[in-house]
């Protein structure tokens, strides 16, 4: 399932309209909700979170990395840091998988946060 | 732009160096390990994380069947490091899948440079760091099936090294640096050459290998 068609499912399981997603996200009317849903836009990682919180899910499950999204790691991935992938081939990604990608990575960095911030320290202790 | 071969093979030496490599193979997860700023996970344990398929953790960065990868995380003016490798290689090809990633974060590569550039310098580093060219100058002496037979020895790694240090154009490493790391390798050439002696006089055929030699030795 893509993206566009989790944001479909969620907003119909919803009972929202494509206009009342629209007015939720502070586009003017439901068009640009319908080109979305019908995967004619591209949506940028800032929309994918603001589509998230409007439809109450995560990121990671509009994303499709988990199919549920009860305690998903991926849901508190701070979206401040850069990231970059250095690994053979991924400037050929498209566009979409690239920044799936980064958001994975996000998601690691964040997740050891504890042992980055502990490991710095005690170097510099040291 | 044209890859920086000369910096790349100056810091493999100078990492060897500051680390006290004194023998080989050398093994370049304890020298990512003493980073700062460094992490390094297998795919299986991000998959396990992320409760995502390991293959599918492999192959969504970039080519399929990825062997290693970096990633990079600058925030708060921190730079961190985050190396991911597929354990499940044989060990001498995670060996020089992890000198590759070292390469691209003791050179300080972070995504800026474009991608050709920086994996021609990442194996270049690998290359040096494996295979140093001061070890090849200090057994070259002893005639040139000798060197390659203790390189692929000591090394594990010659064949593979050795052609890839062909396509590349020389090096011109400070000379200082060729024998600081010469230096240090030498009381490990002078065994690897006791040993052969040793062999050449004596049933080895319970030594498996020269590294099993040493291990008794220093015990």
């Amino acid at each position: 399932m893509t993206i566009y068609e989790r944001i479909r499912e969620l907003r119909i399981a919803q009972r929202m309209s494509q206009t009342d997603l629209a007015l939720k996200m502070g586009y003017k009317d439901g068009s640009m909700i319908t080109k979305i849903e019908s995967g004619k836009v591209d949506i940028s990682q800032k929309k994918v979170i603001a589509f998230a919180k409007a439809l109450g899910t995560t990121p990671a499950y509009l994303m499709g990395w988990k199919d549920d999204h009860p305690d998903d790691p991926l849901s508190e991935t701070p979206r401040t840091a850069e990231a970059r992938i250095l690994a053979k081939g991924i400037d050929r990604l498209p566009p979409e998988q690239r920044e799936q990608a980064l958001n994975v990575i996000r998601a690691m960095f964040s997740l050891h946060a504890d042992y980055f911030e502990g490991n710095e320290e005690s170097t510099d202790g040291t | 732009m044209e890859p920086n071969y000369t910096r790349a093979a100056s810091l493999a030496l100078i990492t060897l160096n500051t680390n006290h490599i004194t023998a080989t193979p050398v093994s370049p997860l304890p020298i990512l390990k003493r980073i700062p700023g460094v992490l390094v996970l297998s795919f299986e344990s991000v998959a396990g994380e992320l409760g995502m398929d390991r293959r599918c953790v492999m192959d969504m960065f970039g080519e399929k069947n990825q062997d290693a990868f970096t990633s990079v995380s600058i925030a708060d003016g921190k730079t961190r490091y985050l190396v991911t490798y597929n354990q499940h290689l044989p060990s001498n090809l995670v060996q020089r899948a992890l000198a590759r990633e070292l390469g691209h974060i003791i050179l300080g590569h972070d995504g800026s440079l474009p991608e050709d550039i920086r994996n021609d310098e990442a194996r270049c580093f690998a290359h040096h760091l494996l295979v140093p060219r001061p070890l090849i100058h200090s057994l070259q002496a002893s005639g040139l099936r000798i060197t390659v037979e203790a390189l692929g020895s000591i090394t594990g790694c010659y064949d593979y090294c050795l052609s890839c240090m062909r396509k590349q154009p020389p090096v011109h490493v400070d000379p200082m640096l060729n024998r600081a790391v010469r230096d240090q390798f030498m009381p490990y050439i002078h065994n690897y050459f006791e040993f052969q002696r040793y062999a050449s006089h004596h049933d080895t055929s319970a030594i498996a290998d020269f590294g099993s030699y040493m291990e008794g030795y220093e015990e």
